[in-house]
Order: structure tokens, then C-alpha cells, then sequence
């Protein structure tokens, strides 16, 4: 990049250095003296500061409690339905007996579950009808898409039947129909003209 | 709180915040930050704990890019005019919560012309710009040069001026 003046070209592609304050003083210097001289190049600067600002000022999202939830369950599903590893042979009357005890927690939770904590239950059900709207929505709007091709493929189909079944056979007897009636008649018109002259 | 609720703490947000400027749909949003999520919680222990942030932002780039690419399949299989397909998926009025607090119409258009960026320009865009990740840290993220960040970096936004200047000319 020459430091003594800058051309507009080389300011375009070193205007996001510069932004970035990635240019040594000097060329900082001479990129400033040509953005003081020259509006189309100062517009332009104008233009890549507001990108830049504005995409640091898009905000942070969480996600939905909803989604936390489902991770939740999903975690809760996979967790239960391991199999526990079997142990060696002197620690496995206690490991039975610790089995036995973590699957009479695991039940009663479940039956506190259903029995007194149905928001719970509530939430899931809301996810999934959510879920389940969702997927409704996409297969309406698959559906009334298909339907629309094949509306306008059946109509060019309807279209192509009636003109090569109907219109041009039609077309073609009436012309072989009405052919020798329409010579006739030219012959006669003939007639009376050459009678007239 | 245990070690995986932490995790999820700490890592819900970014996920999500990245999943949805990519994606541009809070809905697949959601679905790549479950997705994310629950493989955090399969691999955890397999994850060295300093590796944890980069390690969650490639896996949520990486189902991001599979999702989009999945969408721009099944766009070319169906639609006997894609953009007629992405209008009807996407309406003008987007009932989005975020979408309707965006400050401004220059802000709007940013976003759309953000989504529309390709690879790997926007995920630096969004990783630098949006989420205030370091250029290492975005080399890690990517495995990529430190160089090369700071390349895409300036022709993603060069990229984003570019279509801002369709709509608005120059900013006065």
C-alpha cells in the first residue's frame, strides 16, 4: 500500500484493516487523508462502520427453557435405559441389592411423578403438541405445495388432451367435411362472376 | 447443580446464538441446540475441560452447515421455483420475538444478508462479530489459520456492505 496518496481502489481493500486498526500509524495516516478528500470513499467508510457496529450490537439469545427441558428428558430417557455393568464376583450381592434399591427409587419418583407433580407430565405434553403442530405445519405446507403442481400439471395436461383430442380431430373432420361443399361453393361464386362480366 | 447442568449453563447461549443468526429460524435453531446439548452430555467425559468451548462451537457449526446444506437439498428436489419455496417458509412478516424487537430496518436487512453469507465467511462473521470471539480462538473453533480468520473475516463484512449498498446506496 503507498503511503504517499492512496487510489480509491487501494482504500477499498483496505478499508476493514483500517476499521480493525490493523494499519501501522503511517498508513493509517495517508488512508485518513484520502477518507478527508474524497466523499465516495468516505460513504463507503460510513457504510463498513454501520455493518460493523451494528452486527456487534445484534444481542446474545438464550435458549428456550422448553428446549433445556427436552434435553432433559432426552438425558433422562438414555440414562434409564442402560444396562448396569456387572461386577466382580465379591461386590455383586451388593451391587444387586443397590439395583434393586435404585429401581424402587426410580418407581417411586415416577408414581410422585405422575401423582403429584403433573406439570410435569403437563410441560411434556405441551412440548410435544407443540412438536406435533409443528410437523403439522410442514406437512400442510408440503401437501398444499404438491397440490399445486399437480394442479398446474394437470391443467397443462387438460389443456394438451383437449387440443390433441378434441380441438385438432374436430378441426380435421370439418375441413374433410365440409371441403367438397365449400369447393362447390367457389365454383359457383366463379360462375355467376364470369356470368356478370 | 451437577457438572452437565453447569456445562449447559455456561454453553446454552452461545449455542444458541450462533445456531440462530446462522440459520435464520429460531425452530432449527432450537432443534441443533438440543442436538448439541445432548451430545456435550454423551462425550463429556471424553472432553478435555480447557477444550470444552471450542469443542461445542464446532459441533454447533458443524449441525448448522449439515442442517442448511439438508435445507438447500430438499429446496432443489421440491421447488419448481426455490424462491417462491423460501417465501412460503419464511413470510415477509416473520412473527419471530426477536425478529420484531430489531431496531431498525438496517438491522433487518443486515440479518437477512447475514444468513444469506456463505461459509466459512459467516460463521467468522458471527463468531467475531456477534459473540466477541478472539481471532485464536475462531482458528481453534475452525481449525484454521490465524491469517485466514482475519481474511474472511474482512470479505464477509465486505460481503455484507456490498448487499447493504443494493438496498441503501451510502450511509449519509
Amino acid at each position: 500500500m503507498s503511503l504517499d496518496a492512496m487510489s480509491c481502489e487501494e482504500v477499498l481493500v483496505g478499508l476493514e484493516s483500517y476499521l480493525d486498526g490493523e494499519l501501522d500509524a503511517a498508513a493509517a495516516a495517508t488512508f485518513q487523508a484520502h477518507l478527508e478528500s474524497c466523499p465516495a470513499c468516505a460513504a463507503e467508510h460510513r457504510l463498513a462502520e454501520a455493518v460493523r457496529s451494528e452486527l456487534r450490537a445484534l444481542p446474545a439469545l438464550d435458549a428456550p427453557s422448553s428446549v433445556l427441558r427436552e434435553v432433559q428428558h432426552e438425558i433422562e430417557r438414555e440414562r434409564f435405559s442402560k444396562p448396569p455393568a456387572l461386577p466382580s464376583t465379591g461386590r455383586r450381592w451388593a451391587a444387586l441389592a443397590a439395583a434393586v434399591l435404585a429401581t424402587a427409587a426410580i418407581g417411586l419418583s415416577l408414581w410422585q411423578q405422575s401423582t403429584q407433580q403433573p406439570k410435569i407430565e403437563q410441560d411434556r405434553a405441551a412440548a410435544e403438541a407443540a412438536e406435533i403442530a409443528r410437523a403439522t405445519e410442514e406437512a400442510r405446507f408440503a401437501l398444499a405445495y404438491m397440490n399445486q403442481i399437480t394442479r398446474r400439471a394437470s391443467l397443462k395436461l387438460r389443456d394438451d388432451i383437449l387440443i390433441e383430442r378434441v380441438a385438432a380431430p374436430t378441426v380435421r373432420g370439418l375441413t374433410r367435411a365440409l371441403t367438397p361443399r365449400l369447393k362447390q361453393d367457389r365454383e359457383a361464386e366463379d360462375t355467376v362472376d364470369s356470368d356478370r362480366s | 447443580m451437577n457438572g452437565f447442568e453447569t456445562a449447559v449453563d455456561r454453553h446454552q447461549r452461545k449455542v444458541y446464538t450462533f445456531a440462530r443468526y446462522y440459520l435464520g429460524s429460531s425452530e432449527e435453531a432450537e432443534d441443533v441446540t438440543q442436538e448439541v446439548l445432548i451430545k456435550l452430555w454423551r462425550h463429556q467425559s471424553k472432553i478435555d475441560p480447557d477444550g470444552q468451548h471450542a469443542w461445542i462451537m464446532k459441533v454447533t457449526r458443524n449441525a448448522c452447515f449439515d442442517r442448511l446444506r439438508r435445507r438447500q437439498s430438499a429446496a432443489k428436489v421440491f421447488a419448481e421455483d426455490p424462491e417462491e419455496l423460501a417465501s412460503a417458509r419464511v413470510p415477509a412478516d416473520d412473527p419471530d420475538p426477536e425478529s420484531r424487537a430489531a431496531a431498525s430496518d438496517f438491522q433487518r436487512h443486515l440479518r437477512i444478508a447475514l444468513e444469506q453469507l456463505k461459509d466459512p465467511m459467516k460463521s467468522i462473521v458471527i463468531l467475531r462479530e456477534i459473540q466477541g470471539l478472539k481471532y485464536q480462538e475462531i482458528a481453534e473453533t475452525l481449525e484454521i489459520p490465524l491469517n485466514t480468520v482475519r481474511v474472511y473475516l474482512h470479505r464477509g463484512r465486505q460481503k455484507l456492505r456490498e448487499q447493504l449498498r443494493e438496498v441503501y446506496g451510502h450511509v449519509s
